[in-house]
C-alpha cells in the first residue's frame, strides 16, 4: 500500500551537514499496524514528516498506491492520509469549539452535506468515547485524555485509509493511555485502517504492532515481524533498547536478552 | 447571558481603575449618541450667532460659559466628543482591516511575501505619526475631516501589520496549525480561520487602547487648523480657538481640552483593564 | 522519632479560584529516613507535584490555603519566611527538574550557573567555584568538564544537561533531593544512566531522595518505600517488594496493569466505570 523507497533527507545546520535518513526502505501493506521505533534523533520523526508532506525528501519516492506521493499532494490524497500528533495540548485551536474542530475536514473533503455535519460529529464523538455535550467545549476545559480523543474523531472524518500517529500516547498518564491504545486498536479494526505508528516506547510496540523497524542515527537498524524483532533481536541497538525497558513484573525481567 | 456574571468581567473588575475607565467611555458614548436630546441647545452647533450672549463664563444656563460669537461650549463639547469618536472608528475601521491582512499574510505565507510587505511596514512605522499624516493632508487639497481620517489610518495601520505578524510567527508551529495544514486547509482559511481567532485578545486591547490615542491625535492635527472645518464643533479646534484667549477666558480652552483628557484616559483605562484580563502584551 | 529526615503531617492545601474552591491535597501524610530513597507516585492531576513546591516553600499566592505540617528535622518548614527558605533552597534540600535544559537559565553558562549553586555553601570567587564545579564533573566521570562548564545549555544533549543538572543538585551535599520525573523527558538507555548517577551520588552523601513520578518501572529501578497517591489522596504506602508483588489498593493494581506487557499478551481491557477510587480507603502493608 504504501512503499519507501531509498528515501534520503539532509539537514544544513550552520555549514553542518547532518544526514538526517539514509536509505530507507520500507514496505507497508494493507491493515499493517507498522511501528517505527527509535530514540531522539533516531530520524523517525522525519520519516513521519516526509510522509505527512511536511518536509521533501532529497533522494527516492514514496508510492502510496501506487502512485508518487510528493510534498504538494492532491486533496485526495490527503483526505485518505491522516495525522494524529503527540502533543495533546497543543493540537486543538484554542479559539474554536471541539464541532468546529472536527467538522473542519467534513468540510474540506465534503464529506456529508452541510445540514448533515452535527449528526456525524455527534458520531465521531461517540466513536471515540465522548458525549455528544462535548461538541459546544473549548479544548481549556478538556483533560489530556479527552483532547487526543478529539483528535483521533479529526482523523477520522475524512474517512481515511491509513493514520499516522506520531507518539500519540506518549503525554498521557499511563491509565489514560491504555485506554486511548485500546480505542485505537479498536477503531482500527471497525474501519479496516493501517496504521503507522511512530515511538520509543517499546512496550506499546510489543502490543498492538505486527511490524515494526528500529531506526538508528538516521538508518533503520533491523526490521520485521514484531515477535521476531523482540524474542530474537539481531542487532546489539535493538538488544540494548529492550534491555533498557523499565517493566515492573519479575517474570517480564526474563524476556529480555541478556 | 448575564455580561457582569462571566469570569471575564470579574477578572477585569479586579481593578478599580478598569471599572472606572469602563464607566467614562460609556458615559463618553452615550453622551455622543444623544447628544441632541440632552444637550440645552443643538442649535448652538450650527451656524447660529448670539453676540449678547458672547464670552459668558461658566453660569447655570451655560455650564461651560460661551464662546466668542455666543454659543453654549457645553453643548459644543458634548457634540465635539461626537467628531471624536467617529474619528476614532473611521480610522481603525481602515487601518486594522489593512494591518490585519498584511501582518497574516507575512507572518504565514513567509519568504517574498513576507519580505515585501514587511519592509513596506517598517517604511510606514519610520515615519511619526502626526508627520506622516500632516504630510499626506498636504498632499490632498484642502483639510477636512475625511482627509484627516485618511491620513490617520495611513499613519496607523503598521502597528496592527506588526501586532499581528508577530502572534502570527509564533502560533505558526503550533500543532493545531500543522493539523490544518496535513488535512488539506487552504492558506486563506488557517489565515483568517484558525491564527486570527487566537489574535483576537491583542487586538481589541490594542483597539481599544488606540481609540483614546487616535482621538488625541486627531484633536492635535484640529489645534493645527486640520481636521473638522467651522462651524462643526471639535475638541482640538475649539482648543486652539481658545487658545489666544487665555487666561482672560479660561473656559474657552479648558473644557474642551478637559473633555479630551477624560476621553483619552477612559480609553487608557480599558484598555489596560483588558490587558490585564486577557493577559496579552501588546 | 528523630530519626525522620522528613515528616509530613495531615497536609492540606486547596487553591481558591474563580469557579469555586478546588483541594489539592487532602490530609496527606508522608515520611523519609535519613538516606532513604522513596517514590511518591501519580498521575497527573494527583497533587505529586505541588507537595514538592510546598516542601521548598513556593507556593505562596494569595488564592493558597495551607493546613497541616511538614516537619525537616522536627522543624515545621510549611510557613518559614522567603528568607528563611533561601537558607535551606539549595544546601539542605535540593531539587531537579524533569526537563534539564528547561531548568537551567539559555543565557548563563554552565560555569556562572554553577556558581550561583556553590554561593549558596559560602561566598568564593569564581576561580574557586570553577576548580569545585570541575572537580565535581569529573567525580562523575564526565569528560572534558572544563568545555561543558563553558558551554551554554543548548549546546548539551538532554542525557548530559540531566546529569550535570543533578551534580549541581549534589554539589552541597543535601539532606534531601528532590526529583521531579527526573528521567521522563530522557530517552529510555539514558534514563538509566541518569538514575544510576543519582544512586551513586545519594548513597555517598547519605542524601534521602524523594522521587516523584508517574512511571512505575522507575519507581521499581530506584525507590525502596513507596506512596500511591490519587487526588490528593495516599492510597498505599509499602516497601517496593510489596506493592509490585501484592498491590493492596485498586488504583495501585488499575496502575500496575494498564503497563503493556513485555509478553505481548495484548493490551489491558478497562472497566469502563472505575470505582471512585479516593473513596476506597489506604492499604497500608
Amino acid at each position: 500500500m504504501i512503499e519507501i523507497k531509498n528515501i534520503a533527507k539532509r539537514f544544513i545546520i550552520k555549514n553542518i551537514v547532518v544526514e538526517a535518513l539514509q536509505d530507507i526502505n520500507l514496505i507497508i501493506e494493507e491493515k499493517d499496524c507498522f511501528a517505527i521505533v527509535g530514540e531522539s534523533g533516531s530520524g523517525k520523526t522525519t520519516l513521519a514528516n516526509i510522509m505527512l508532506g511536511i518536509y521533501q525528501q532529497d533522494e527516492g519516492d514514496i508510492l502510496f498506491e501506487k502512485k508518487q506521493l510528493h510534498r504538494k499532494r492532491s486533496l485526495y490524497q490527503r483526505k485518505l492520509i491522516q495525522y494524529v500528533q503527540q502533543n495533546p495540548m497543543s493540537t486543538l485551536n484554542p479559539k474554536k469549539t471541539i464541532l468546529k474542530t472536527i467538522s473542519l475536514p467534513l468540510k474540506i473533503h465534503n464529506i456529508v452535506n452541510k445540514n448533515q455535519i452535527n449528526e456525524r460529529v455527534k458520531k465521531l464523538l461517540s466513536y471515540v468515547g465522548l458525549d455528544p455535550e462535548f461538541m459546544v467545549r473549548y479544548p481549556d476545559t478538556l483533560s489530556g485524555g479527552q483532547k487526543q480523543r478529539v483528535a483521533i474523531a479529526r482523523a477520522l472524518a475524512s474517512e481515511p485509509r491509513v493514520l499516522i500517529l506520531d507518539e500519540p500516547t506518549s503525554a498521557l498518564d499511563v491509565i489514560v493511555q491504555s485506554k486511548v491504545l485500546n480505542l485505537l486498536l479498536k477503531i482500527k479494526e471497525e474501519f479496516n485502517l493501517t496504521y503507522i505508528f511512530i515511538t520509543h516506547d517499546l512496550s506499546v510496540v510489543r502490543n498492538i504492532a505486527n511490524k515494526v523497524i528500529v531506526m538508528n542515527k538516521g538508518k533503520i537498524e533491523e526490521s520485521g515481524n514484531t515477535k521476531d524483532v523482540f524474542l530474537n533481536p539481531k542487532s546489539n541497538y535493538t538488544k540494548e533498547l529492550i534491555k533498557a525497558i523499565p517493566t515492573v513484573l519479575e517474570k517480564e525481567d526474563a524476556l529480555k536478552p541478556k | 447571558m448575564n455580561i457582569f456574571k462571566t469570569k471575564y468581567f470579574y477578572k477585569y473588575s479586579r481593578n478599580p481603575l478598569s471599572v472606572i475607565g469602563l464607566v467614562i467611555v460609556t458615559t463618553v458614548i452615550l453622551l455622543a449618541l444623544f447628544a441632541p436630546y440632552i444637550t440645552p441647545f443643538p442649535e448652538h452647533v450650527g451656524p447660529f450667532t448670539d453676540f449678547y450672549n458672547k464670552s459668558k463664563p461658566p453660569s447655570w444656563e451655560y455650564i461651560f460659559g460661551t464662546d466668542k460669537i455666543g454659543r453654549d461650549i457645553f453643548t459644543r463639547v458634548i457634540f465635539g466628543y461626537r467628531i471624536s469618536l467617529t474619528l476614532g472608528v473611521v480610522v481603525l475601521s481602515i487601518a486594522v482591516p489593512i494591518g490585519v491582512a498584511m501582518g497574516l499574510c507575512a507572518g504565514y505565507i513567509g519568504r517574498k511575501t513576507e519580505l515585501i510587505l514587511m519592509r513596506i511596514t517598517d517604511i510606514f512605522l519610520a515615519i511619526p505619526a502626526l508627520v506622516l499624516a500632516l504630510s499626506i493632508i498636504g498632499l490632498l487639497d484642502r483639510p477636512n475631516l475625511f482627509y484627516t481620517m485618511i491620513a490617520v489610518s495611513m499613519a496607523w495601520w503598521p502597528w496592527y501589520t506588526r501586532l499581528v505578524y508577530n502572534i502570527t510567527r509564533s502560533i505558526k508551529t503550533e500543532g493545531y496549525i500543522a493539523a490544518a495544514e496535513i488535512m488539506g486547509a487552504s492558506k486563506l482559511h488557517i489565515m483568517f480561520r484558525e491564527i486570527l481567532p487566537n489574535c483576537l485578545p491583542s487586538l481589541l486591547t490594542k483597539i481599544t487602547l488606540d481609540l483614546g490615542f487616535v482621538i488625541l491625535v486627531g484633536s492635535s492635527l484640529s489645534f493645527l487648523g486640520l481636521g473638522a472645518q467651522p462651524p462643526t464643533p471639535d475638541l482640538g479646534t475649539m482648543v486652539a480657538k481658545g487658545a489666544s484667549f487665555l487666561p482672560d477666558t479660561w473656559w474657552f480652552s479648558l473644557f474642551p481640552g478637559f473633555a479630551i483628557l477624560i476621553v483619552v484616559l477612559g480609553f487608557n483605562l480599558v484598555g489596560d483593564g483588558l490587558k490585564d484580563m486577557f493577559d496579552v502584551d501588546v | 522519632m528523630y530519626n525522620k529526615l522528613l515528616k509530613i503531617e495531615d497536609l492540606e492545601l486547596s487553591f481558591k479560584m474563580y469557579e469555586g474552591i478546588s483541594y489539592v491535597l487532602k490530609k496527606i501524610n508522608l515520611d523519609l529516613n535519613k538516606g532513604e530513597k522513596v517514590a511518591l507516585v501519580g498521575e497527573s492531576g494527583s497533587g505529586k507535584s505541588v507537595t514538592t513546591k510546598l516542601i521548598l516553600g513556593l507556593l505562596n499566592q494569595k488564592n493558597v490555603t495551607k493546613k497541616g505540617k511538614i516537619l525537616f528535622n522536627d522543624k515545621n518548614i510549611l510557613n518559614l519566611s522567603q528568607n528563611e527558605f533561601k537558607k535551606i533552597r539549595g544546601n539542605n534540600i535540593s531539587i531537579i527538574f524533569q526537563d534539564p535544559i528547561a531548568a537551567l537559565n539559555p543565557v548563563f553558562k554552565i560555569k556562572d550557573q554553577f556558581y550561583e549553586v556553590n554561593l549558596n555553601h559560602k561566598r568564593m570567587s569564581k576561580k574557586d567555584s570553577f576548580i569545585r564545579a570541575c572537580n565535581a564533573l569529573e567525580k562523575v566521570s564526565i569528560r572534558d568538564p572544563e568545555r561543558i562548564l563553558e558551554s551554554y545549555p543548548f549546546q548539551l544533549s538532554g542525557g548530559l544537561a540531566q546529569r550535570v543538572v543533578i551534580t549541581m543538585a549534589m554539589i552541597n551535599k543535601p539532606e534531601l533531593l528532590l526529583a521531579d520525573e527526573p528521567s521522563t523527558a530522557l530517552d529510555v538507555t539514558i534514563q538509566n544512566q541518569a538514575l544510576d548517577l543519582m544512586d551513586d551520588l545519594t548513597k555517598e552523601t547519605n542524601t534521602a531522595v524523594l522521587l516523584i513520578t508517574h512511571n512505575m518501572g522507575v519507581v521499581r529501578k530506584f525507590a525502596e518505600k513507596v506512596y500511591v497517591i490519587y487526588r490528593g489522596v495516599i492510597v498505599e504506602e509499602g516497601t517496593k517488594k510489596q506493592l509490585f508483588n501484592n498491590p493492596g489498593h485498586p488504583y495501585t493494581k488499575a496502575l500496575l496493569e494498564s503497563i503493556p506487557k513485555l509478553s505481548g499478551d495484548g493490551l489491558p481491557t478497562h472497566n469502563d466505570n472505575p470505582p471512585d477510587y479516593a473513596s476506597i480507603p489506604k492499604f497500608t502493608h
